[in-house]
Parts: structure tokens; sequence; C-alpha cells
């Protein structure tokens, strides 16, 4: 059984920008807490980088959250 | 003996740098010492200078007659080892300079993590990361790289060939200003990304390796294109090919394949870029 074309797996939703916003922390700020730089941020939010395990249970961890609360899998 | 002079002005140069400036101002900073190193050979240059600029004097260093400045050079070069020895171990920065040869031997890895880290929260060359001018930038670049290939080959010996400097000029202004483009990301080391960015970096490099093989491919096939031709052309006696090349077309190639080296991953990376920012409007 081959790996799936990238464009079949689909991305990993969120709602990052929305709980972010309602704890009151800036990009930069989860940036910092979480070790990426902040246009990392953005691009997860809007949906553009499929974050690694790590970094998704560290975003999660930030913001008070389960990882299933925040990620889900985006099918076209 | 003119030799002596120099060699003299070399000593004492070395006594002054050894044992005051280098234990005053490089603070056991091998980057500072190297740069301090240069700036103390420069000085020893030009205070020679006026003694020497536009003499015919010839200068033995052993076997060879040399000028002033390459003997000055040399002679600086020869005393200098045993003592930089003597004072890296003295000193204990042994660790310190083999890291540094090591960083400058990986080409791949250019920038510091320290210019990285600056350029990632640059904005003073946001100008040149909209998807305009990261296209402008791609087909520049190469526009650039081909006009000035084709015009190096085509030019004779005349006045016309002094244009290979601005041909030069241009290549190293897209380098700079794609690099600035793309924040160095191409460049840099691990230690200074994040995952995201190391990612982006590895594709980069795979989109760029693929293209460079395409390159050198077809200069390769070019090669063995031009042999076979000339075996059909009774010009070749099927084992020695003559190739006769001008000092200009020398360059085209040279400067076709570095230019092509050294930008390809930003190139990459600033058309990648500019792809996505158009999907997002």
């Amino acid at each position: 059984m081959g790996r799936k074309p990238k464009e079949e797996e689909g991305l990993v939703g969120n709602r990052i920008e929305a709980m972010r916003t309602k704890v009151g922390m800036s990009r930069q700020e989860l940036a910092d807490e979480v070790g990426v730089h902040y246009q990392t941020i953005g691009y997860i939010e809007r949906g553009e980088y499929s974050p690694s395990l790590v970094l998704a249970l560290r975003i999660a961890k930030s913001l008070g959250l389960k990882i299933e609360d925040l990620f889900w899998i985006e099918r076209k | 003996m003119l030799e002596i002079q120099v060699i003299i002005a070399a000593l004492i140069t070395l006594a002054v740098a050894y044992l005051f400036l280098y234990p005053r101002f490089s603070r056991d900073d091998v980057k500072r010492m190297s740069y301090l190193d240069i700036a103390i050979g420069v000085v020893l240059l030009g205070a020679l200078a006026p003694f020497y600029w536009n003499s015919e004097a010839e200068f033995s260093f052993f076997a060879f007659e040399t000028n002033w400045w390459i003997f000055t050079i040399l002679v600086y070069t020869v005393l200098e080892i045993p003592l930089f020895f003597l004072y890296v171990k003295a000193r204990g920065l042994g660790s310190q300079y083999r890291d540094l040869f090591k960083s400058s031997m990986s080409f791949t890895t250019m920038a510091s993590v320290k210019s990285v880290e600056k350029q990632l929260s640059d904005t003073k060359w946001d100008g040149l990361r909209t998807r305009e001018a990261l296209r402008f930038l791609v087909v520049g670049a190469n526009a650039v790289a081909l006009i000035g290939t084709v015009f190096l080959f085509w030019v004779g010996d005349n006045d016309l060939a002094s244009l290979t400097l601005v041909y030069i000029a241009l290549l190293f202004i897209f380098w700079f200003l794609l690099r600035q483009a793309v924040r160095l990301i191409p460049e840099a080391p691990d230690s200074a990304l994040d995952e995201r960015m190391i990612q982006e970096r590895n594709r980069t490099y795979f989109g760029a390796y693929q293209i460079l093989f395409g390159i050198s491919a077809t200069l390769a096939g070019a090669l063995f294109g031009y042999a076979v031709a000339s075996d059909v052309l009774d010009k070749g006696d099927g084992f020695n090919y003559e190739i006769n090349l001008t000092w200009p077309q020398i360059n085209a190639i040279f400067w076709l394949i570095f230019g092509y080296a050294s930008m390809l991953p930003s190139m990459v990376m600033a058309w990648r870029e500019a792809q996505r920012l158009s999907e997002k409007r």
C-alpha cells in the first residue's frame, strides 16, 4: 500500500485563532511559548501548514485545551 | 637588501599584533581575531605601498622572483603561522578555531544564526516580498544570467568586453536582493529555523537540485555533443579535441554555473512564495 499523494491527504483544520483571541494571546506570545516564529503560527491558523505532533501538542497545552479540541483533519 | 626591509616590517607588525592588539582587542574571540588579522595585513601593505608602489623592484622568495606586495603577503603568512599556533595553544582557542573552520567549509549554510534571526523579523525589505517583486526578482535574475552568457559568448576582444563587470555586478545585486526577499532561509542552519521553515528550506533544496541537475546536464551534454559533432565533421581524430575559448567565454561559463549554484535556492523559494501569495488572492 503506497503513501497517499499530498493533495489527497487533506490539511489540518484548527481553531487556534479563535482560542488564542479568547485567552487574549497575541501570535507573538503564542509563538514564543511554543518555540516557533510568529509567522508559523499564522501559517497554521490559515491552514497553510500542518504542524508536527509535538508542535500541535505544545500549542494545545499553551491554550489549555486537548489536542482533539483544537485540531482535526479537513478532507477536501 | 629589499627583502630584509619587508621582513623587518612584517616582524614589527606581528609583534605589535600578537603582543598588544590581539590580547587587548580580540578578547579570545576567534572571529574578531580573524578580522583583525586581515586589517593588520592591509595596514602592513598600506605602510609599504609608498615605498614600492609602481617600482620595478623584484623580491626573491626562495626560488621565485616576485613583486613587493606578493612578497609581503607571503612573508607575513610564513612568519605568522608558527606564532598563530603558539598563540592559539597558549590561550586554549583550538576548538573555537576548528568550529570556525568547519562553518566556513560548509558552503550550504552560509548565513549565521544571528543574521537569520535578524532577517526573520526584518520589515525593511518587505517591498521585495510582494508577489510581483518576487516574480520580478526571479525572472530578472534568470534574464541577467542568460543574456549575460549569450553576450559573453558573442563579444570579441574589444571595449565591449569590459561590460563583463556590469554583468557580474548585476548578478551580485540579484543574489543579494533574492537573499533579502527570502529572509536568508535557504542558507540558514537548522538552529536558526523552526520546523515549518526547515521543511520549506529542504523542499526548496530538492527543487533547486533538480533544476541545477538540468543545467549541469545541458552543459555536459553540449560538451559531449561538441565531441561527436567534431568527429562527424572530420575536425577531430576521434580521441583528441580542441576547444578554443576566449576569456569572456570562460567568464560566461564560470559565472553561469556560479550564478545559478548560488542563486537557485533563493530563486526557487521566492517563486514558491510568489505562487503561495497568488493562491491566497
